[in-house]
C-alpha cells in the first residue's frame, strides 16, 4: 500500500552543524546527526530544546544562520525537497476542505498529476479504515481522524523521507497503532522517518535511532540500545535512616539524591552507584548495618533514563 | 506556475463553499437594483401629485381674478376636484400660484409657478376661462355683434412657469460618477483584503502554512494566494460593475431624475469599466502582497488586525482624498499618482485626457515595481528569512531550565 519513491543508497538526511538563533535567544546552536535509508529515528529533547527549530530548517521553512543540511547526498534545495514529506507540530487543514481533496492537494503540489493523487488519497484513506469518509469535510472528521488526514496528507506523494513533528500527539492508543504500523510499513519499504517526540516508550518501541538534543545542541546520536547503556545505574531506595545510607553510598562510591516522596518518615532515595559495583552488594551492606528499609527499586535501563543522563550531561556542560 | 494555480484553486474552492461569499457577490446587484427602483418611484411620485392641490389667485384685475375662480369651479365640477382655491389669508404655504395678467392682443396668461397643475386641469381651466370670459363680454355688451367678436377675439393661455434649477455643470457631474466607480473598487478591495488577510493568519496560526511551505514556493503561495482571492474579488466586483451598466442602460436608469441618474451613469461607459478593472488587479496585488507580508510577521490574529491597521489606515486617507477631490474642497493633486498606495485612486478620479497616457504607465509601472518589492519582502517573512544586514546574536543559553532530576 505505501510506496516509497526512488530507493536510494545515499543517505537520506544529513544535518552538520547547524545553527538558527530567533530574536529571543533560542533556537539551535550546533546541532549534527544523519538519518539512514530504512531507519526510524527518534528527535527528542524538553520543549524549547530546539527540535522544532532544526525540523523547520530542514524542510526549508527557516533559513539557518550557519551550517550544512543535505538530502540524499545533495545540499537541501527545493527540489531535494520534493521527495520529503512534513507534518507540522500544529495541524492546521481548512476545516471546509474535503479529505480527499485536502490529501489531492498536497500529493498535487509535490507533482503528482491529479488522477493519481485522487487514487492515492482513496487508497490510504482506504488504508486507514476511512474510505467512507473520504468526502467528509475535515471540521466534521474527530479530532484523530483529522490528524490521521494530515498524517496522509505528508505520505501522500509517496517521499523518501519523512519529517514528523509530534506525530502522536492527540492520537488515541488505537489510532497511535495505526499510525505506527503505517511507520513501520513506511520503513521496511526502505523509507526513513525522523520524528520528533516526548514520548520515551513510543521512541523506545518505535525507533531504531535517536537523535537527543539539549542546550540547543546534540547530546547524543546512536542507536536505542546504545543509548539505554547510558541510563543510570542504581536503586530506588526507601529508608529511615538517610544519614546511615548516604555514609553506605559514599562508601560504595556511589551518590544519593532525595526524590520527593515519602512514605511516612520513609524518605525516597535515587541512588547512583559505579558500574562495578553490582546492585546485591548495597542490598547486603543495608543489611549488615539492621537498617529499615521500606523499598529498593532497580533503576530500569531504558530511554527515559538515558535522556535524562544524557541531556542532563549536555546542560552541566 | 501549476503550484501557484493549485493554491489559486484551493482558495477560491476555499471561499467559494461559504454562504458569506454568495451574499456578498449577491449584495451590490441587489443594491444597485434597489438604486434603480427606489429612483424610478420617486420619478412616477412627481408625474402623479396628489388630487387636492391648492392654489392661490393672484390678478391685478379682481375681474379676472373672479373669472379664474369661477373656471376653475366649473372645472372642477366637470371633473373630480383637482385644484382648491385658497383665500389669501389660507394661502401660507399653496402649492400652485395662478398669475393671471392681461397681455397685448387681447391675450390673457396665466402663469402656473410652484407645483405645476395636471394637463387635464389646466385644459380644463382655460376651456371654463374662456368661455366664462366670452358670456361675461357679450353680458357687458349687450350680446351685441361687436361684443361676440371681442368675446372671440379673447385668447386664454395656461402657461407654467419653469421652476428655477440648479444646473449641475458636466464636470461635476462626471467627478460624482468617478467617484462612485472609486469607492465600489474601495469597498472591493477593503473586503477582498480583508479576506487575504484572514487567509494567511489563520494558516499562519494554526500551521497549515507550514505544511504549504514545505511543498511549495514561499512566491508561489504568496502569487497563489493573491490569485485565488484575486479570481473571487473580481468576480464580486464584476457583479457589481456588471449590474450597475445593466440597470444604467435599462429602463430604470433612464427614468433616474437625480443623484440616481448620476450614480448609475458611472456605469455606462465601457472604458472607465474596463480601465477600473485594470488598476483594480494591479491595486490589489500590491496591497495584498503587503497584507500577507504583515499576516506572515504577526503569526496571530490579534497581531495580524493591529499590524495591519496602517494599511487600512491609507485605504481610509485615500477614501478621504478621493472625496475632497470629488468635492472640490481642495484642488487637484496631480502629484498623487506617483505615491503607489494613492496611485489607482488618482488615476480613477482624474477626468479622462487630465493625466497623459504615458504618465498613467509610468505610474502603473512604479506601482507594479513596488509590489514586487513588497511581495520579496512578504516571501522573507513567511519562511523568517533574517536581513543579512542585522547582528547574528550568539547561543544565549536556550534551555537553562533541563535540571537532573
Amino acid at each position: 500500500m505505501l510506496a516509497v519513491a526512488a530507493p536510494s543508497t545515499l543517505t537520506p538526511l544529513r544535518v552538520a552543524n547547524l545553527a538558527k538563533t530567533y530574536g529571543g535567544g533560542r533556537g539551535v546552536s550546533d546541532v549534527s546527526f544523519s538519518v539512514a535509508r530504512g531507519s526510524i529515528t527518534g528527535f527528542i529533547g524538553v520543549n524549547g530544546a530546539g527540535k522544532s527549530t532544526t525540523l523547520k530548517a530542514i524542510v526549508g521553512l527557516i533559513a539557518p544562520d550557519s551550517g550544512n543540511i543535505e538530502l540524499f547526498g545533495q545540499p537541501a534545495s527545493f527540489a531535494a525537497r520534493s521527495r520529503l514529506g512534513f507534518l507540522p507540530e500544529e495541524r492546521g487543514l481548512a476545516p471546509r476542505e474535503r479529505a480527499s481533496d485536502a490529501i489531492a492537494f498536497h500529493a498535487q503540489l509535490k507533482g503528482m498529476s491529479r488522477e493519481s493523487a485522487y487514487r492515492r488519497a482513496d487508497a490510504l484513506l482506504e488504508r486507514i479504515g476511512l474510505s467512507g469518509r473520504a468526502r467528509a469535510r475535515i471540521g466534521e472528521l474527530s479530532k484523530g481522524n483529522a490528524q490521521r488526514v494530515q498524517i496522509l496528507c505528508a505520505i501522500a506523494h509517496d517521499p523518501a523521507l519523512l519529517i514528523l513533528d509530534e506525530p502522536f500527539s492527540g492520537l488515541d492508543p488505537i489510532a497511535q497503532a495505526e499510525v505506527q504500523s503505517l511507520f513501520s510499513e513506511f520503513r521496511s519499504q526502505g523509507g526513513a522517518i525522523l520524528f520528533s517526540t516526548h514520548s520515551m516508550v513510543v521512541a523506545e518501541r518505535l525507533c531504531d535511532h535517536v537523535v537527543i538534543i539539549s542546550d540547543g545542541r546534540t547530546a547524543f546520536e546512536g542507536a536505542v540500545a546504545e543509548a539505554t547503556t547510558h541510563a543510570p545505574y542504581g536503586v530506588y531506595v526507601t529508608i529511615n535512616d538517610d544519614a546511615a545510607l548516604l555514609e553506605i553510598v559514599q562508601a560504595l562510591g556511589g551518590e544519593a539524591q532525595p526524590f520527593p516522596s515519602k512514605m511516612s518518615d520513609a524518605l525516597r532515595w535515587r541512588v547512583l552507584l559505579p558500574r562495578t559495583v553490582p546492585v546485591p552488594a548495597l542490598m547486603r551492606a543495608l543489611a549488615e548495618r539492621e537498617l529499615a528499609v521500606h523499598g529498593f527499586e532497580p533503576i530500569q535501563a531504558d530511554l527515559e533514563g538515558a535522556f535524562w543522563t544524557l541531556a542532563g550531561q549536555r546542560a552541566a556542560a | 506556475m501549476r503550484r501557484m494555480w493549485l493554491i489559486a484553486r484551493r482558495e477560491m474552492a476555499a471561499y467559494g463553499s461559504l454562504p458569506s461569499f454568495w451574499i456578498a457577490l449577491l449584495l451590490g446587484p441587489v443594491l444597485m437594483l434597489l438604486t434603480g427602483l427606489i429612483g424610478a418611484y420617486g420619478a412616477s411620485r412627481t408625474e402623479a401629485p396628489a388630487a387636492a392641490q391648492t392654489v392661490l389667485i393672484r390678478a391685478a384685475d379682481p375681474a379676472l381674478g373672479s373669472a379664474v375662480i369661477a373656471a376653475i369651479a366649473d372645472a372642477n365640477r366637470r371633473a373630480p376636484p383637482q385644484l382648491r382655491v385658497l383665500t389669501p389669508a389660507q394661502a401660507a404655504t399653496p402649492d400652485t400660484v395662478l398669475v393671471v395678467s392681461a397681455k397685448p392682443g387681447s391675450a390673457l396668461e396665466v402663469l402656473v409657478q410652484g407645483r405645476p397643475i395636471p394637463p387635464m386641469a389646466a385644459a380644463q381651466l382655460e376651456k371654463e376661462l374662456l368661455t366664462g370670459l366670452r358670456r361675461q363680454a357679450l353680458r357687458e355688451a349687450g350680446a351685441s355683434q361687436q361684443a361676440l367678436d371681442a368675446a372671440d377675439a379673447v385668447h386664454v393661455q395656461v402657461v407654467t412657469a419653469k421652476a428655477p434649477v440648479r444646473k449641475m455643470s458636466p464636470a461635476a457631474a462626471e467627478q460624482i460618477s468617478r467617484f462612485a466607480i472609486v469607492m465600489l473598487l474601495w469597498m472591493n478591495l477593503v473586503g477582498a483584503l480583508g479576506m487575504l488577510l484572514q487567509a494567511i493568519v489563520r494558516e499562519r496560526a494554526n500551521r497549515a502554512l507550514d505544511s504549504l511551505l514545505a511543498s511549495a514556493r514561499s512566491t508561489e503561495i504568496i502569487f497563489g494566494k493573491l490569485l485565488g482571492v484575486g479570481i473571487l474579488s473580481v468576480v464580486v466586483l464584476a457583479a457589481w460593475l456588471g449590474a450597475g451598466a445593466a440597470i444604467a442602460v435599462s429602463r430604470f436608469g433612464a427614468a433616474q431624475p437625480g443623484l440616481e441618474a448620476l450614480l448609475l451613469g458611472a456605469f455606462t461607459n465601457p472604458s472607465t469599466l474596463i480601465q477600473a478593472g485594470a488598476v483594480y488587479l494591479v491595486a490589489f496585488a500590491m496591497y495584498g502582497s503587503a497584507l500577507i507580508g504583515l499576516g506572515a510577521v504577526a503569526k496571530d490574529l490579534p497581531a495580524a488586525q493591529n499590524l495591519s491597521r496602517p494599511i487600512f489606515g491609507v485605504l481610509l486617507l485615500v477614501f478621504f482624498v478621493a472625496l475632497t477631490q470629488m468635492t472640490g474642497a481642495v484642488g487637484p493633486m496631480p502629484w498623487l499618482i506617483w505615491l503607489p498606495p494613492f496611485t489607482p485612486f488618482a488615476i480613477l478620479m482624474s477626468p479622462p485626457g487630465a493625466t497623459p497616457v504615458g504618465e498613467v504607465i509610468a505610474a502603473l509601472v512604479l506601482m507594479l515595481a513596488t509590489t514586487v518589492v513588497i511581495a520579496g519582502a512578504a516571501s522573507m517573512a513567511l519562511t523568517e528569512t533574517p536581513l543579512r544586514w542585522r547582528k547574528k546574536r550568539r547561543d544565549a543559553s536556550a534551555n537553562s531550565r533541563l535540571r537532573y532530576p
